[in-house]
């Protein structure tokens, strides 16, 4: 022990002595050749010989000096030390070189790690429950029946849980955003999930507190719920004696029996309370399916395996589900499919995800090249160096050890650079937000992406350190004694592999300049749509009413009505009218009516169409165009109730004909009566603008409706509105006047989604927007990288040659000839990148088609562009070594030589 | 030089070394390589290019420490003293080198 401790602070006092060290070993040794010479001269040798012989079997001293050295174990850790003061001071002497690798992989680094940290987060890390590899998704789809619904009935999930073998068991789940907390003060908006109580016993969840459900509460009368670690914190301020006490839910008492824990994020985070659901369905129900399905693979099952076993479930559905008759098994074209979960949580996104990968391992791959390329001219530039250097004894390990020093010294300080750049990429989530992209909230630089980050940099630092001593090093020291770096064919097959880099910098580039235009084009397309109403001086939000305090259509129109006079009253506002759904907005039911066109019997249309109520100033208010006809006015619901149609429902179920006055039926509900069109207005879009215009049946709503229509509302409602009102009162003026205004009519409903619609328009092109935005600073970026990869390969062919074009000019050659030859040169190498660049990006088109809008990604004009503006950089960065290279002062090369 | 002496066998001057030391002697790096060759007749030879590394590694391994003294002759030279450390790796050293000589004895002896 205490000779260990000794030796080690013997170790440490060398490092810090070492000169004071090596100062008394030469004493040491200096008298030790003394002695040897007094003892030959002793043994009758003359002054002379006896000195001769004594350095003869000393031999070389600095050898000695080294050996001994060596023995201290430190000449490794020393040398590193030294390599690396000298790198730090030959960096330092070569600024531009540095800055210029240092902000190449900085960018290159920053934005992998940025991005990389991302799309780990969100499409690679493990979901943060029990065992995530064995969690599944169970899909049914019915391509029959007109819907791209993925979601299972009670039914049919209860039906393959009690069959299926592959699972520990299967459960369900959906959610409900409409729900008020209405204990307390201030009514507060949530959102309801209702889960099976299987489904925490899959994820292997445990509470903060209390528990969580077990199957009987399913059934159980008390309707205990969980809430959200959050709302135990806020409104009962974090006692944990809240279980057991009730909380009120849409005007219901229920029991607290737990609450999750603090990140619990499942189904989604905007979770606020859990309800248990039971599954005691009777039915398939396949035309209303709402549930999500999910399970936990057996332990060495496979998501194949259970896939093909819920395959072979399926055609045995109709023997619980009778009503499932052949006809209907064949027609609706019903599958069952099992996928991982995190799979299924990152379907949505995976097109920009997988683009944004893409991107950032090209631009990485870049940044290497590009740096690599500076590095490999260095070394070209330090041949002769090196080989004097092992001419002198040098060995291989030494010269590559300061290389790979030097290769990882730079990467660290890239590195350096990244870190801030990653960190900000990830803290502003690329300007992504939580609705956009599932799972953002767990995306962030921690302890894994930072070590990830660095053995990137390293193994960078290590890569361009090897290719730099391979380079530097080649050949006989011999030769690279001969190559007096004046002779330009010495450096050929070297020359050819830059040229190959910068090729390879330019098609890479050539392909994100190519999407980056793709992208504007797109965005272009999206600004032009004419998205059929006004945004402007508008802003909206909703309200949803229990159905227990609003049991009637009559009572919650009355609310309705109450609520718009309520606003109107308020200072600042303009108009207000209602609606249940509205343009642009995500999240919205997207159930279809199936319409029929009535009274004509040649003309029999049928048409799909979402349905919509809207107060009778709704068009008038938000900008959307009346084509014929008029709105709704009282008295519309009595008799045949009047419908408005858009216009691409009117082409669908009457063609060129006049709709006016024709009546259609619901085929969906054949209970509803024969509706009248008094209208036709202007089309609008759903949730997403690429989708396309949306066919929309409108149902009046309307304050006079009478007494009689009271028990059997002849059209479809939802107790929530959103209500739209023209103000030009900033949004955070308005806010609290909403609230206000409801409160008036009744203080336990809560306001909730309040946006501006211009905020709504401008989120739905947010992540085209986005999307471009990243494409064009990297093509940006990879552009400037490939510009200049392009200078330096002609820069340094030009260096290479000087003294030809000294001597093609001393012999007559004119300033322009020698421009044009050099310029040649580039110019192969930037046709071959640009063909490249093409032919990839023609071979990644359908990568890129998934994200654009309405353009074509093989577009002739986009790639025209593109070609163009690489060309022109390109032909920039060629031409300034080129003038040089003309302006070759012919007397001073000469002389040189 | 004498070209009939040998070379010491690798891996045996440290105990050679710490051998000369042992019998609490201070010598300096001329005086060890002088006394080994004086004992075994002339017949091994100290090359002080492995005589001063194996010195250093002994100091560092804790078997030696040294100190800056004066020769007889006024002279500066470092003078090496063996540790408790030292003796132990002696003894263990003379054991291990017993063992293999003797292993060795045995195959080239005719049985």
């Amino acid at each position: 022990m205490i000779e260990a401790a000794r030796a080690a602070i013997a170790r440490v006092r060398e490092l810090f002595q070492r000169r004071r060290l090596a100062a008394d070993l030469d004493d040491e040794l200096r008298f030790h050749l003394e002695q040897e010479i007094q003892h030959n001269v002793a043994r009758g040798m003359s002054a002379t010989d006896a000195r001769r012989a004594a350095m003869l079997s000393f031999g070389g001293v600095q050898r000695f000096r080294e050996e001994t050295h060596d023995a201290r174990g430190f000449v490794a850790a020393e040398r590193v030390i030294r390599d690396v003061r000298f790198t730090l001071r030959r960096l330092r002497r070569a600024p531009a070189f540095t800055a210029g690798v240092v902000g190449t992989l900085g960018i290159g680094l920053g934005a992998a790690a940025g991005i990389g940290a991302l799309v780990y987060g969100v499409m690679l890390r493990p979901l943060p429950y029990v065992d995530p590899e064995r969690l599944i998704r169970v899909s049914l789809i019915t391509p029959g029946l007109g819907t791209t619904s993925t979601d299972h009935s009670p039914g049919t999930l209860k039906f393959f849980g009690d069959r299926a073998r592959s699972f520990t068991e299967l459960g369900g789940y959906y959610e409900n955003d409409g729900v008020a907390i209405t204990d307390g003060d201030e009514p507060e908006r949530t959102t309801a999930a209702m889960v099976t109580p299987s489904v925490f016993r899959i994820l292997g969840s445990v509470p903060a507190l209390g528990r969580l459900f077990r199957d009987e509460d399913a059934v159980s009368d008390t309707v205990p719920v969980l809430v959200s670690y959050d709302i135990w914190q806020r409104r009962f301020g974090g006692d944990s004696a809240v279980i057991g006490k009730q909380i009120e839910l849409n005007r219901g008492r229920r029991t607290i029996i737990g609450v999750l824990p603090k990140d619990f994020d499942f189904p989604s985070r905007a979770v606020g309370v859990w309800y248990p659901s039971g599954d005691r369905a009777k039915r398939a129900d396949l035309t209303s399916r709402s549930v999500l399905g999910i399970g936990r693979l057996r332990r060495g099952v496979t998501v194949e395996q259970a896939d093909a076993e819920l395959a072979a479930l399926v055609p045995r559905l109709p023997e619980r589900f009778p009503e499932l008759s052949p006809n209907v098994m064949q027609q609706s074209g019903i599958r069952a499919t099992v996928t991982t979960l995190r799979a299924a949580i990152v379907a949505p996104v995976r097109g920009e995800l997988t683009l944004l990968g893409l991107m950032v391992g090209i631009v990485l791959l870049i940044a290497t090249v590009n740096v690599a390329t500076l590095f490999l001219l260095r070394a070209e530039r330090l041949r002769g160096e090196i080989a004097v250097g092992r001419a002198l004894g040098a060995s291989g390990g030494a010269i590559i050890q300061r290389f790979v020093i030097e290769g990882v010294v730079a990467a660290v300080g890239g590195g350096a650079v990244a870190l801030p750049i990653a960190a900000a990429a990830v803290s502003t989530k690329l300007g992504f937000t939580t609705g956009e992209i599932p799972r953002l909230h767990d995306v962030h630089l921690g302890g894994k992406e930072i070590a990830v980050v660095s053995a990137i940099t390293l193994i960078v630092g290590v890569v361009l350190g090897l290719v730099t001593a391979a380079r530097a090093g080649a050949g006989g020291a011999s030769d690279a004694l001969r190559d007096d770096r004046r002779s330009v064919t010495a450096g050929r097959t070297w020359r050819r592999t830059q040229e190959g880099f910068v090729a390879v910098q330019i098609a890479l580039a050539l392909a994100l300049l190519l999407g980056a235009t793709l992208m504007g084009q797109s965005l272009l397309k999206l600004r032009r749509v004419d998205i059929g109403f006004t945004p402007r001086n508008r802003a909206t939000f909703d309200a949803a009413l229990p159905f227990s305090a609003y049991p009637t259509y009559q009572r919650t129109v009355a609310f309705h009505f109450e609520v718009m006079r309520s606003l109107a009253a308020q200072p600042g506002m303009g108009n207000v009218a209602a609606a249940m759904r509205l343009p642009l907005i995500a999240g919205q039911s997207s159930l279809q009516h199936r319409i029929q066109a009535a009274g004509d019997p040649t003309r029999n249309q049928e048409a799909t169409a979402q349905a919509n109520v809207v107060s009778a100033n709704y068009f008038a208010v938000m900008g959307i165009g009346l084509r014929t006809g008029r709105s709704f006015a009282p008295g519309d619901l009595a008799g045949t109730p009047s419908v408005i149609l858009s216009t691409s429902l009117a082409r669908e179920l009457f063609a060129a004909a006049d709709p006016l006055g024709r009546s259609i039926r619901l085929v969906s509900d054949p209970a509803y009566p024969a509706y009248r069109v008094v209208g036709v207005v202007g089309d609008v879009f759903g949730e997403r603008i690429p989708d396309g215009v949306i066919r929309v049946l409108y149902f009046p709503l309307l304050a006079d409706l009478a007494p009689a229509s009271l028990i059997k509302a002849p059209i479809p409602y939802n107790p929530s509105v959103h209500y739209i009102v023209q103000s030009t009162l900033p949004i955070g003026t308005l806010a609290p006047a909403f609230r206000q205004a409801v409160a008036l009519i009744d203080h336990r409903v809560p306001v909730a989604g309040v946006k501006t619609l211009d905020a709504i328009v401008s989120s739905a092109t947010a992540r085209t927007r986005l999307m471009m935005f990243v494409l064009a600073v990297a093509a940006v970026a990879t552009a400037l990288l490939g510009a200049i990869g392009l200078y330096s390969v002609v820069a340094y062919a030009v260096a290479g040659r000087a003294t030809e074009f000294g001597v093609r000019l001393a012999l007559g050659a004119t300033e322009p000839e020698i421009v044009g030859l050099v310029f040649r040169q580039g110019a192969i190498v930037l046709v071959a990148g640009l063909t490249m660049g093409t032919v990839t990006s023609l071979a990644g088109s359908r990568f890129v088609q998934r994200v654009l809008y309405n353009v074509d990604a093989n577009d002739p004009m986009a790639y025209v562009c593109a070609v163009g503006v690489m060309f022109a950089a390109a032909a920039a960065a060629a031409f300034f070594p080129a003038r040089s290279a003309g302006r070759t002062d012919p007397a001073r090369t000469l002389r040189g030589s | 030089m004498n070209s009939s002496r040998d070379q010491i066998p690798p891996g045996t001057l440290d105990m050679l070394v710490l051998k000369t030391l042992a019998p609490r002697r201070e010598l300096h790096g001329f005086e060890i390589a002088e006394a080994i060759e004086r004992t075994s007749n002339d017949v091994l030879q100290v090359e002080e290019g492995s005589l001063y590394p194996a010195l250093q590694r002994a100091m560092i391994k804790g078997w030696l420490v040294a100190e800056w003294g004066r020769t007889a002759e006024n002279r500066r030279a470092r003078y090496y003293r063996i540790t408790p450390a030292g003796r132990k790796q002696l003894q263990s050293e003379i054991a291990a080198y017993h063992r293999v000589s003797a292993a060795i004895a045995r195959i080239l002896s005719p049985a």
